[in-house]
């Protein structure tokens, strides 16, 4: 095929048509000039004289296509208008062809988000990430469903409402899924430097725990009515404030001999947030510099008692006088 | 009488006839309805009927790159658009008839 040199007066002639165009839909405005610079230039080397007033030639693709005629010109109006609509279509003729090659990052990120959408809904977990190889490959499969899907496979006909509706979601959860990705995967570090319980004044870090007979408490152990060791038990004062007994950063030791440090570990709350009210408090072994190891996960701490005797309830609650039965609560 | 204006009735059936011969590009079908006779076709008016045909779906339509410069839009006919050329030639075949017999004075037989 012959191809013909595009001269700027070509260029700019079609530029013209196209904004005579520009009170159209972009789509149509771009059906309708698709090639025009092609036919022009081969016309010129046809042995075309002159081009036409843009204005009319534009009027007359439009009548001829079956178009609407331009509505009454409003100067201001319309000349902003049809300048935005067609510094619109250059910069989407600009930006275009590289959104549609991105379209595959976008196939891939809706997947992640579903996939921690209904992590996050089921609640089950409070890490987003998939850990476990079963986590990993229902990932993958929901990615490689989201690509075929985005190719235009395995959808029935039906099916493109329900994607349309799925992908609206996905643009809504992302900036949510990405933010609570965000504060899962702070590292120890950051949770040192950057988390101070609720009520540390930094100021005064050396007032801050909890006492005993003038001893630091360094760890509580909770235990049951039945008088079984409890997990993961969330502490108050009267006041509502987290008992914390460790700011972040805080270490002691994790054997009898302290051979062995670590750093106090705070418990993760489903807001994503460190909590360090949360008992027995886990310790993340330590170098001997107080750094923390990157391959150890917090280790849950000795309990000083397996279980301790379990708590009468009935007399608990019929005891009217404990202060006349002695200080022991005997009889 | 301005033979443009008459064109303009005709203008689709005689986009179709000449797509139906050969799939064309806008400027390829103008070249050939010129070449045909119609000399004062207007581009515009030409490319605007490709795009409405399009849209009627009496046309299909393909892009064939191009290695230098732009690529060029082909239009081709499908069924439907025979289905409508066969039935705009019947229209002007029985029109132009009576048109020839009204003015050459000869009444219908």
């Amino acid at each position: 095929m012959t191809t013909y040199a595009i001269t700027p007066t070509v260029a700019s002639f079609a530029d013209a048509v196209r904004d005579a165009l520009g009170d159209l839909p972009a789509e149509e405005v771009d059906d309708l000039t698709e090639g025009l610079e092609a036919d022009l230039a081969e016309a010129f080397a046809d042995g075309r004289g002159e081009l036409p007033d843009p204005i009319a030639y534009a009027e007359e693709l439009r009548t001829a296509a079956g178009l609407p005629r331009r509505a009454a010109r409003r100067p201001g109006l319309d000349a902003a208008r049809s300048t935005l609509t067609v510094a619109a279509r250059k910069a989407w003729s600009a930006v275009g062809p590289v959104a549609v090659e991105l379209r595959p990052v976008w196939w891939v990120a809706r997947a992640v988000v579903a996939y921690f959408a209904v992590v996050w809904a089921t609640g089950e977990y409070r890490q987003l990430m998939p850990d476990t190889v079963v986590e990993w490959f229902v990932l993958a499969v929901a990615v490689v469903i989201s690509v075929a899907w985005g190719l235009g496979r395995w959808q029935p006909s039906w099916f493109r409402v329900p994607i349309i509706v799925g992908n609206v979601l996905a643009v809504a959860l992302l900036v949510p899924v990405l933010n609570h990705q965000g504060d899962q995967t702070t590292t120890w570090a950051d949770a040192e430097d950057a988390l101070v319980p609720a009520n540390v004044d930094s100021n005064q870090m050396d007032l801050t725990g909890v006492y005993s007979d003038g001893n630091p408490v360094t760890n509580i152990f909770a235990f049951d009515a039945k008088g079984r060791a409890l997990r993961d038990v969330q502490l108050f004062d009267e006041m509502g404030r987290p008992l914390v007994t460790s700011t972040p950063g805080g270490n002691g030791c994790l054997d009898a001999d302290c051979n062995d440090v670590g750093l106090w570990a705070p418990a993760v709350l489903s807001t994503g947030k460190y909590a360090w009210n949360v008992y027995p408090m886990r310790m993340l072994p330590s170098d001997d510099n107080l750094t923390y190891l990157d391959d150890e996960r917090p280790q849950v701490r000795p309990a000083p008692y397996a279980n301790v005797p379990s708590v009468d309830r009935e007399r608990t609650a019929q005891a009217n006088s404990p202060y006349a039965d002695g200080p022991d609560g005997t009889d | 009488m301005d033979a443009t204006q008459l064109l303009k009735g005709v203008l689709d059936v005689a986009v179709l006839a000449v797509v139906a011969e050969e799939d064309g590009y806008g400027y390829d079908v103008v070249r050939r309805l010129r070449a045909a006779g119609l000399e004062d076709v207007g581009d515009a008016s030409v490319y605007g009927t490709l795009r409405r045909l399009y849209s009627a779906g009496a046309l299909t339509s393909y892009v064939v790159p191009s290695e230098e410069g732009p690529h060029r839009k082909y239009y081709g006919i499908n069924a439907q658009g025979k289905a409508m050329l066969e039935l705009q030639r019947k229209v002007w075949t029985e029109f132009s008839t009576t048109m020839n017999q009204l003015l050459t004075g000869k009444a219908a037989a």
